[in-house]
């Protein structure tokens, strides 16, 4: 690699585009550029450091957790949404 | 039973919900043309699939082909790519977090915010360790656009428990 063109991209590299790179990184295996440049962004910015730190809290924490915790994995249906069904039945039943 | 079959098909619980009524009242309104031959959960499936059919059709028709990776974060950051609000020390063990039920009330709200499809990709990564292949497999996506939500989950999920757990420590 270029070493100039290698110092560019890790000077170029802001927030925003680290962001994505880190979050992918959680991921799969980056390439050795993409590498390179989040590493010397993260030894510069504390900033995205945190962020880091946040996201391997929250799998952390995820990973701790029951499937049965969050309703986003609930499979079946809730009680209010039960309510909802049976009324709605008993609206049609009157009606018809 | 109808339930869980309409979400793990369209893995959207209002979505799901809606269908069940649907096919209940369908199955109400025809249950005269319910010959016996097959089992009621086959007769009631079978409904139901015709319903799914035509959700999936109604939804191709109003998603937007392209789903733009920067939805929605573009307010994260500034016009030069900085943070627009510098994250700050997180306190918390994970293990202490995941016992704590308020603050699993508040992480339950903050996932049910995102997309559906959305949460349940990010639950499958980050909570069971699906690796993307297998994502990109079973919700029939590429790996960009697999990266691309898990991106906007992490994003997204973050700022909520930001705002809503951890918010006054990111005030400097």
């Amino acid at each position: 690699m270029n070493p100039l063109h290698a110092i560019r991209t890790v000077l170029l590299l802001t927030c925003r585009d680290a962001a994505p790179l880190l979050s992918r990184g959680m991921d799969q295996a980056l390439v050795v550029r993409e590498r390179a440049a989040l590493r010397a962004h993260l030894w510069i910015c504390p900033s995205c450091r945190r962020y880091r730190k946040q996201l391997h809290l929250i799998r952390g924490i995820l990973s701790l957790c029951p499937a049965k915790t969050f309703s986003v994995c609930s499979r079946s249906l809730p009680r209010e949404a039960r309510e909802r069904v049976r009324l709605a039945l008993a609206r049609h039943g009157g009606a018809g | 039973m109808l339930y869980s079959y309409a979400v793990s098909r369209v893995r959207d619980p209002h979505a799901a919900e809606d269908l069940v009524q649907e096919t209940l009242l369908a199955a109400i309104a025809s249950a005269g043309s319910f010959a016996g031959a097959s089992s009621e959960r086959t007769w009631l499936i079978g409904i139901l699939r015709h319903k799914l059919v035509d959700h999936l059709r109604r939804r191709l028709r109003e998603r937007p082909p392209v789903e733009s990776a920067r939805d929605g974060m573009a307010d994260l950051f500034d016009g030069r790519g900085h943070w627009r609000t510098a994250p700050s020390k997180w306190g918390g063990d994970p293990h202490a977090l995941a016992e704590d039920a308020e603050f699993l009330a508040v992480l339950d709200r903050c996932l049910s915010r995102l997309p559906a499809r959305t949460a349940h990709l990010f639950w499958l990564r980050e909570a069971e360790g699906v690796e993307t292949a297998e994502l990109c497999e079973r919700l029939d996506v590429s790996p960009t656009n697999v990266w691309a939500m898990l991106h906007r989950a992490r994003c997204g999920l973050r700022e909520c428990l930001r705002l809503h757990w951890f918010g006054a420590g990111d005030r400097r």
